[in-house]
């Protein structure tokens, strides 16, 4: 008996090296480390900020509501399609924090909303959200009916002045809210947050 | 000790090291390695030219009911008899990102970029200010003596607008990038998520 209680005494020290050495090496900034408290890598939203909730068409034409997510971790990003640089960038980064979150990923809900509603009808959000990942949902509406999500979020956007061949871009705010299964608003991700980073903020947010 | 608790340090240290792997794997979010293609007239020398998959076939924009005079778009209307109005679709856009070397002893200018895939392109710039993206088109772009520019996500991009065909990852095409100095570049581009 004495023999496998030292075993069990070996194994426990080798374990603890391991976590010492992966400790030393997070806090030597080396690796990101997912169970870092509650400490977030986005900008915290005030205890208790209720997100508000909306409610949109995907494709088909399909009502969607923040609700029917209501116990996934919600990533909303505002952005549109015939965005080439930011929105992309900023897709390919939740797709690969998604996929590194293994079966944790099915509590996870990517949301891409329009600034550009003329344009972006459900089915082609739909179309180029999914590029990215299957599980990712775009949502259209009215102008009036963006324009009020996005101002409940503190969203900007502005569509620019149409050049000659009538293409145009839309500013607007690049980051993403992440919203916890109680939905909560959560964390503001600001553009360039690294899907280690996501995927970080993801698992604090599903815990 | 408990042999309970020896278990749970395992796993803790599986899970750390899987979070090592993880880490090592995914490293270089926004910092493409220049494994795209490569292509040099005289002293400029453009490298790792890439761009994301995207299909060229999406579903049209919309166009709402009840207005056939004019679009409203917030802060403008858009004519009737304009390109989109008219319901033309410019469709799909997608980004070409590089890096341009200047190991020559003056200043060159890339001046336009023109790739078969797309039905035009723009070069532009992509800006963040308190939070809000915004993207400009550029005329031209400086690459001073002995220096290099880099395009990247989040600032300078090659746009190729209404894709012709679409881009799978491992696909390859030709981007002509035109300098002030060294004239034509073709630059071959690579089609890869990141």
């Amino acid at each position: 008996m004495h023999w496998q209680r030292r075993t069990t005494l070996m194994i426990g020290i080798a374990a603890l090296l391991v976590v010492l050495a992966g400790g030393s090496a997070w806090a030597a900034g080396l690796v990101p480390f997912a169970n870092r408290d509650t400490a977030v890598h986005g900008t915290a939203y005030d205890a208790n900020t209720v997100a508000p909730d909306f409610k949109l068409e995907a494709a088909g034409n399909k009502p969607v509501s923040l609700s029917d997510y209501h116990g996934d971790v919600v990533l909303l990003y505002f952005g549109y399609t015939y965005c080439p640089d930011i929105c992309p960038t900023t897709l390919a980064t939740l797709a690969r924090a998604r996929e590194a979150l293994g079966s944790k990923a099915n509590k996870v809900q990517v949301i891409m909303i329009t600034v550009d509603p003329q344009r972006d009808t459900p089915d082609r959000l739909n179309a180029y959200v999914q590029k990215f990942d299957p599980s990712f949902i775009g949502l259209s509406g009215s102008l009036d009916q963006i324009k009020q999500v996005a101002a409940g979020y503190g969203i900007y956007f502005q569509a620019q002045k149409p050049n000659a061949d009538g293409g145009y871009a839309v500013d607007h705010t690049a980051g993403v809210i992440a919203i916890d299964g109680q939905g909560k608003q959560r964390i503001l991700e600001s553009y360039g947050t690294t899907s280690e980073q996501f995927t970080s903020d993801i698992k604090t947010l599903l815990r | 000790m408990s042999l309970r608790f020896a278990r749970t340090l395992l796993v803790a240290s599986g899970i750390i090291a899987i979070i090592f792997i993880v880490a090592a794997c995914g490293s270089g979010d926004a910092s493409p390695t220049a494994s795209g293609g490569s292509a040099s007239t005289g002293d400029i020398v453009v490298t790792g030219a890439w761009t994301r998959p995207m299909t060229a076939s999406m579903p049209g924009m919309s166009m709402p009911s009840g207005s056939p005079g004019s679009m409203d778009m917030g802060h403008m209307t858009m004519p009737s008899g304009s390109p989109m109005a008219m319901g033309m679709d410019m469709s799909v856009t997608d980004a070409v990102y590089f890096t341009i070397k200047n190991n020559g002893k003056t200043a060159d200018q890339l001046l336009s970029a023109a790739a078969d895939v797309a039905g035009s392109t723009e070069m532009h710039q992509s800006t963040l200010a308190n939070g809000i993206s915004s993207m400009k088109p550029v005329s031209e772009v400086d690459v001073p003596a002995g220096g290099s520019v880099s395009f990247d996500p989040g600032n300078y991009h090659v746009m190729l607008v209404g894709l012709h065909r679409d881009l799978n990852v491992g696909d390859r095409f030709d981007l002509t990038l035109t300098f002030k100095q060294a004239g034509a570049v073709k630059v071959s581009v690579e089609v890869r998520p990141n």
